[in-house]
């Protein structure tokens, strides 16, 4: 059974120090966001979302726009702007208006942007 | 005096014979070139041979054989590469289109008119301006940059280039969460 997990009041979806949050099921956010965890399912969020270091998604990202520190595996489909940095990982496709794949990223998949 | 386009010398280590001038290509060219200097191929242009090498080389028109540009290849018209290309920088300018056939591969690009192609390696980083088009069926590069109005279709890929110092940032605001 999918858990739909909703985070409206907080801006962060993260663990207390020390513990590792995983969350399995679909992750929505309605306002800026970042995501310390791993969740094995999808993100949506109608804005802004990180993706902070050492997390991974095994499912989709959609946002408005999103940055892209750690690891997401069903791809990223931004409606605004998408930044994977250094060191970050996407696997199956990436979709956006504006681009930028820093050096040291790693991306192989379907790419659309500005389409 | 012998005019420059008239200049010549032979390569110490191959033999192959080199013009230090530059050429400018208006019809059909056949036979291979090697220049030090600048190639032009004008819009009713056609290298038709094998090979064409030149430090600089600018595209109006088309090239059933290989190019080679060591600073770079410009792309001015609506031209169209058979037998693919390389050199350090590919520049396609506003306007411009560029279809080729086969492999085009670069260390850098910066694509501000129309590219279609089958294969496209850039070593360095790929640029796509507002007005920049990429439609290729595979796409390799070590760092991208695509501007608010620019657009790219295909299969991505990311290739690290070795011992390459980070660059700057590129146009897209860094994200901060409220």
């Amino acid at each position: 059974m999918e858990t739909k997990s909703e985070v409206k009041s907080q801006d962060e979806v993260t663990a207390p120090a020390g513990l590792g949050l995983q969350i399995s099921g679909s992750v929505g956010l309605d306002q800026d966001g970042v995501i310390r965890a791993m969740v094995k399912g999808d993100i949506r969020s109608t804005s802004k979302l990180v993706i902070a270091q050492e997390s991974v998604v095994s499912g989709l990202v959609q946002a408005k726009d999103i940055r892209l520190e750690g690891r997401v595996e069903g791809g990223i489909e931004g409606a605004g702007k998408v930044w994977l940095t250094r060191g970050s990982i996407l696997r199956t496709r990436c979709v956006a208006k504006e681009l930028r794949i820093e050096p040291g990223a790693t991306f192989a998949g379907e790419l659309k942007v500005g389409e | 005096m012998v005019a420059e386009e008239a200049q010549s010398s032979t390569c110490l280590e191959c033999g192959r014979h080199l013009e230090l001038g530059h050429r400018v290509i208006e019809g059909e060219h056949l036979g291979n070139l090697s220049l030090e200097g600048e190639l032009v191929i004008g819009s009713k242009g056609n290298f038709g041979g094998a090979k064409a090498r030149a430090a600089r080389i600018v595209l109006q028109g088309r090239a059933s054989g290989f190019l080679e540009a060591a600073e770079w290849l410009r792309v001015e018209g609506q031209s169209k590469i058979r037998s693919g290309a390389k050199g350090m920088k590919l520049e396609i300018q506003v306007g411009a289109s560029l279809e080729a056939a086969e492999l085009l591969h670069f260390q850098s690009g910066v694509i501000e008119g129309e590219l279609r192609c089958a294969t496209i390696r850039f070593d360095g980083p790929l640029r796509v301006g507002p007005h920049g088009k990429v439609v290729a069926e595979k796409i390799v590069f070590s760092e991208l940059t695509v501007d608010s109005g620019g657009r790219i279709s295909g299969l991505g890929e990311v290739r690290e280039l070795e011992a390459k110092p980070p660059t700057e940032a590129g146009v897209i605001s860094t994200l901060e969460p409220q």
